[in-house]
């Protein structure tokens, strides 16, 4: 096959709107490019001159998947501005609650986004009928996770118990014994997703990659604090106050998202980067679930994001658990929040789901925002998801068939688990039967 | 114990009136909790919401919604009467609560889903109502507190909920 046309719009099974346009003649690229199509983003903007306690519960709903990182990043910015330290119980609880997103952001994108493509379906919905195993190991691990979050950080969807200086309402201590019970018990289906995962034979693809995430603590970290370093693989590390000199963005004519570089060209972010980076620290269960995915270090195939994601799994729920304990051992005990509002710039860092995320503030000697800066992790892998196009290319071409070329592409940008867009979801009213809108006759109207 | 029903928020307040579904139930939940359901703010959660709705007798989602009507118009659907987006082409986010929908009907097919819609005026990113839903919001509240509470009466008595 020598041309190949590659038009999909909105791809399907991302968060958000984006396009993939490949086309390739007589044998030649063309084109290559992936095209974020979200409207920009208001958001930084939106929080100049609110003051430091609404920051938070602003920038959580920025994203619903990723609540609690955007909640954490944002905190540990507004800290860093103020010169707050948490204590050793707060750093424990928001750990946990981290591991908890990972858990239910990374479950639902490889058993209800990536999975269907293994099984030879166009999304979930048939996997209820043919492989309702996997579903309902999906719906339980999230059911999970979400809890998890509600325990924690007082909602299962933006959270509202994680503020600045620490928590304004503490679980029980019942109730997070009661957690740790339910983690304890899933450790069987974590065990099931594993076993899944190892049937499914990822599609090759390898090209040198620079990877960057957080490290240099001895924790397979996820919350940026003190000691912890921005690491490249090419050998430099940064101090997260000083993460502009390695995160560059940089506007494109083809995306409303901007993308970055990290000075040598682009960088991947997520768990694969997270692994590459960290591995050494993963909890035992997960490195043994790792060499049972067959997950080594120096992988360059970006499609083993999604055996990252599966590794992070078991990962963060015997880390949960373990800061859990840690915590009933301690004892639980109420550390109300001091926040003394002053002017200053403050970078928070934290991995979440898809990479890692940058929120810098700086506040007025009131406590306001005067200016913010936000990078998701997913606009940073803009750049190095179109490498990869490019790089496909030759492999889709050898496949001598249009629709499983296609295919290879969207599982492609998939495997990034995207999201393009955080906030936009309006839902459209169509009715089965058209007529039957009358029947639904207005509640009220103005 | 029993699941209880629950009415769920939907919607992201820092695009106008798509938040109105969160303002409506944090407004509403004093009385709803007060009738034995559970309210719950679904923010921008998608299929995230699938582990707030499993096995519930009674699920009533409120939300904005493109109906064609005049803005501040509410309605209320029965799940199925209404046709998925995509085909049931789950995207974790963007179908958000489409897909939730769909894959919940599945799933758990017991589970009675309303939604009542609430037609908006303007999603544009910006923090607060727009200004002719603004104007129309204690109308709003009160026409969503009356339906709501009408379902769970039926509920309650047995009927299981409206549909028309």
């Amino acid at each position: 096959m020598k041309n190949l046309k590659v038009d999909v719009r909105h791809l399907s099974r991302v968060e958000g709107h984006g396009n993939i346009v490949v086309d390739v003649r007589s044998g030649r690229l063309e084109e290559c490019r992936f095209e974020v199509v979200e409207a920009p983003r208001f958001f930084e903007a939106m929080i100049k001159g609110r003051p430091w306690h609404e920051v938070a519960h602003i920038t959580c709903r920025i994203c619903g998947i990723c609540s609690v990182g955007h909640t954490s990043a944002s905190i540990r910015a507004t800290e860093a501005a103020f010169g707050i330290e948490p204590t050793p119980q707060t750093l424990r609880l928001r750990k946990a609650l981290l591991d908890a997103e990972h858990i239910q952001s990374h479950v639902l994108h490889v058993c209800f986004l990536v999975a269907p493509d293994f099984f030879g379906v166009p999304s979930v919905i048939p996997l209820v009928s043919s492989h309702p195993e996997v579903v309902g190991l999906a719906l339980r691990l999230k059911r999970l996770a979400n809890d998890a979050c509600a325990v924690i950080g007082g909602r299962h969807i933006h959270p509202t118990g994680v503020v600045p200086g620490g928590f304004c309402s503490l679980p029980t201590t019942e109730a997070v014994e009661g957690l740790v019970a339910s983690l304890e018990a899933a450790r069987g289906d974590v065990r099931a997703l594993v076993d899944l995962f190892a049937t499914l034979e990822m599609p090759a693809l390898s090209r040198s990659t620079e990877y960057l995430a957080l490290g240099r603590t001895g924790d397979y970290t996820l919350l940026g604090g003190p000691g912890e370093r921005i690491v490249s693989t090419l050998g430099e590390d940064f101090e997260l106050s000083d993460y502009k000199s390695k995160v560059r963005e940089y506007p494109v004519p083809h995306s409303t998202a901007k993308h970055t570089h990290g000075g040598g060209g682009a960088y991947m972010v997520g768990a694969l980067a997270r692994f590459e980076v960290n591995h050494e620290r993963l909890h035992d269960a997960a490195t043994a679930a790792a060499a049972k995915l067959a997950l080594v270090p120096r992988t360059m195939n970006p499609f083993h994001n999604n055996t990252a994601q599966v590794v992070e799994v078991v990962h963060c729920l015997e880390d949960m658990i373990g800061h859990l304990k840690a915590t009933l051992d301690a004892g639980l005990r109420e550390e109300p929040p001091e926040v003394r509002p002053r002017a200053g710039r403050g970078v928070g860092v934290v991995e979440v789901p898809r990479g890692i995320l940058f929120h810098e503030y700086e506040y007025d000697d009131e406590g306001r925002i005067v200016s913010a800066n936000c990078i998701i992790p997913t606009g940073q892998n803009l750049h190095h998801i179109e490498k990869d196009m490019e790089a496909l290319v030759p492999l889709a071409l050898a496949l001598g068939d249009e629709a499983r070329a296609v295919l290879q592409f969207e599982m492609l940008v998939r495997a990034y688990d995207p999201c393009i867009s955080c906030s936009t979801h309006l839902l459209t009213v169509r009715l089965r039967d058209g007529d039957r809108m009358r029947t639904y006759a207005p509640v009220s109207a103005p | 114990m029993r699941p209880q029903p629950a009415v769920i928020g939907i919607g992201n307040p820092l695009r106008t009136d798509d938040g109105i579904g969160v303002r409506l139930v944090e407004d509403l939940r004093t009385g709803i909790e007060a009738r034995g359901a559970e309210v719950f703010d679904g923010g921008t959660g998608g299929l995230g919401l699938l582990g707030l709705v499993e096995n519930r007798p009674l699920v009533l989602f409120v939300d904005a919604a493109e109906m064609g009507e005049a803005p501040g118009t509410v309605r209320v659907f029965p799940r199925d009467a209404l046709e998925i987006e995509g085909g049931g082409a789950a995207s974790a986010h963007a179908a958000g609560l489409g897909a939730a929908l769909d894959l919940v009907g599945r799933v758990s097919p017991d589970t009675r889903i309303f939604v009542v819609a609430v037609e908006p005026s303007s999603v544009a990113p910006g923090l607060g109502l727009s200004i002719s839903l603004a104007r129309a919001y204690p109308a709003v509240r009160d026409t969503v507190h009356d339906a709501v509470h009408q379902m769970l009466d039926a509920w309650s008595s047995g009927e299981g909920g409206v549909g028309s």
